[in-house]
């Protein structure tokens, strides 16, 4: 087949028209790029968002595991909506712009107890994530207490960095839904995966979304709340800017 | 492996040809810019591995094509047809632009009728001017799928077209 014959006459003018892409204006180009150099967590100091390549320049951008282990997880996974049970597609190998097809799975969200996670062998270097074991938490307006002591004498054990592809599910849910400003559905999804993963690989990207969930709801309190207690249980996340960000009203 | 990636530089540049790609795949606009930010989230991530002796946009289009894919599994983006598709710029004639922002409507939701794979194809080819071995490599595809998934989009996009505009069917 020659692919560049056999455009219909009429196809052709609304391609023709659709071809001219409609430049976004400069100013909010901007706008969006420092929104952009804002959310990456190695959080500028020159901007990796500036800074060249490489294996090496990445690290030296400031690019940790659990940066990995965060951007890996917020890759492309899979649709997800919320309720008692829901059909997924997966998505393939999430961040690789090539595309393979995958199988479908029946996720179902409030069914079962949390999952535990195998306790595997530690990953070489910097696939490796060092997670602090807390007691799952349920209600989302309870305050977010978590008691530096415990965290600090609670064991610790290492596990696979690499989330499991239902889990990215939730939290891509929840992020989905943060983007188009559906707080009740963001929020349920975030509950969820608190319930089904409570110590999952993505605890920390849940409660990141969650503050800002909380704060596009309005629900400021709720928000300070939360991020107090996500810069007691991780002190040097990458992601510890929304919660300033969230403490910064006070 | 490039030894340099100018992240600020492909986003100013590429910010607008993405943000359109996301919609043409059927991200409502309100939306794209939220998910411009995901598609370049990606893109930083897996800036090592872009092969500067490629195109920048196939390679770029593959993650935006990840992106709304996942958007569009979520049910509730699929109702309803992007809105804001005039151009943002103001135009020298309001009625030629009028009549472009109707015709980039009906394109949009013709479009809208395709599954995304076909979808996402006929948009590689016939939108951005993509050859077939390009998008088959950028999306990983049999090439003869490509062919198939052009012929077979074109067809349906035309059906739609014409289902909205009372054209011959």
């Amino acid at each position: 087949m020659n692919d560049d014959d056999d455009v219909p006459a009429e196809l052709e003018k609304l391609f023709r028209t659709e071809r001219e892409i409609d430049q976004v204006p400069s100013d909010a180009i901007e706008r969006a790029l420092e929104r952009f150099e804002k959310s990456l967590p190695s959080g500028g100091g020159g901007g990796p968002a500036s800074s060249g390549g490489g294996g090496a320049a990445s690290a030296a951008g400031g690019f940790t595991a659990a940066h990995i282990a965060m951007t890996a997880a917020i890759a492309f996974t899979v649709g997800a909506g919320v309720g008692a049970a829901l059909v997924v597609s997966l998505g393939m190998d999430t961040t690789t712009p090539p595309t393979r097809p995958e199988p479908v799975i029946a996720l179902l969200l409030d069914a079962g107890a949390p999952v535990e996670e195998p306790a595997l062998a530690p990953p070489a270097a910097i696939d490796a994530a060092v997670v602090v074991e807390l007691a799952p938490r349920t209600a989302l307006v309870e305050p977010f207490a978590v008691d530096a002591g415990v965290a600090e004498s609670a064991p610790h054990r290492i596990r696979s960095s690499q989330p499991r592809a239902n889990e990215r599910a939730l939290v891509d849910a929840a992020r989905f839904a943060l983007a188009r400003g559906d707080t009740d559905a963001g929020l349920a999804s975030v509950d969820a995966h608190r319930r089904r993963f409570p110590r999952g690989v993505l605890a920390e990207e849940r409660d990141a979304t969650e503050i800002q969930l909380l704060l596009r709801a309005g629900r400021r309190e709720g928000a300070r709340e939360r991020a107090r207690a996500f810069l007691e249980q991780y002190p040097t996340s990458l992601m510890r800017g929304t919660a300033q960000a969230a403490l910064s009203g006070e | 492996m490039i030894a340099s990636f100018d992240m600020r530089a492909v986003f100013r540049a590429e910010y607008s040809y993405v943000r359109r790609s996301l919609e043409r795949l059927g991200v409502r606009a309100r939306d794209a810019d939220d998910l411009c930010q995901e598609v370049f989230l990606r893109v930083h991530e897996k800036r090592d591995e872009y092969d500067p002796a490629r195109a920048l946009r196939p390679w770029l289009f593959a993650f935006a094509f990840r992106v709304a894919s996942n958007y569009r599994r979520l049910a509730r983006h699929r109702v309803e047809r992007a809105i804001g598709v005039e151009p943002e710029g103001a135009a020298p004639d309001p009625e030629a632009a009028t009549a472009a922002a109707e015709e980039k409507r009906l394109l949009l939701e013709a479009l809208d009728t395709l599954d995304l794979d076909r979808r996402a194809v006929v948009v590689m080819h016939d939108l951005d001017g993509h050859n077939a071995p390009t998008i088959a490599a950028a999306l990983e595809l049999p090439l003869n799928t490509v062919y198939t998934r052009i012929r077979e989009g074109r067809k349906d996009l035309l059906a739609a077209v014409r289902r909205r505009t009372g054209g011959p069917r």
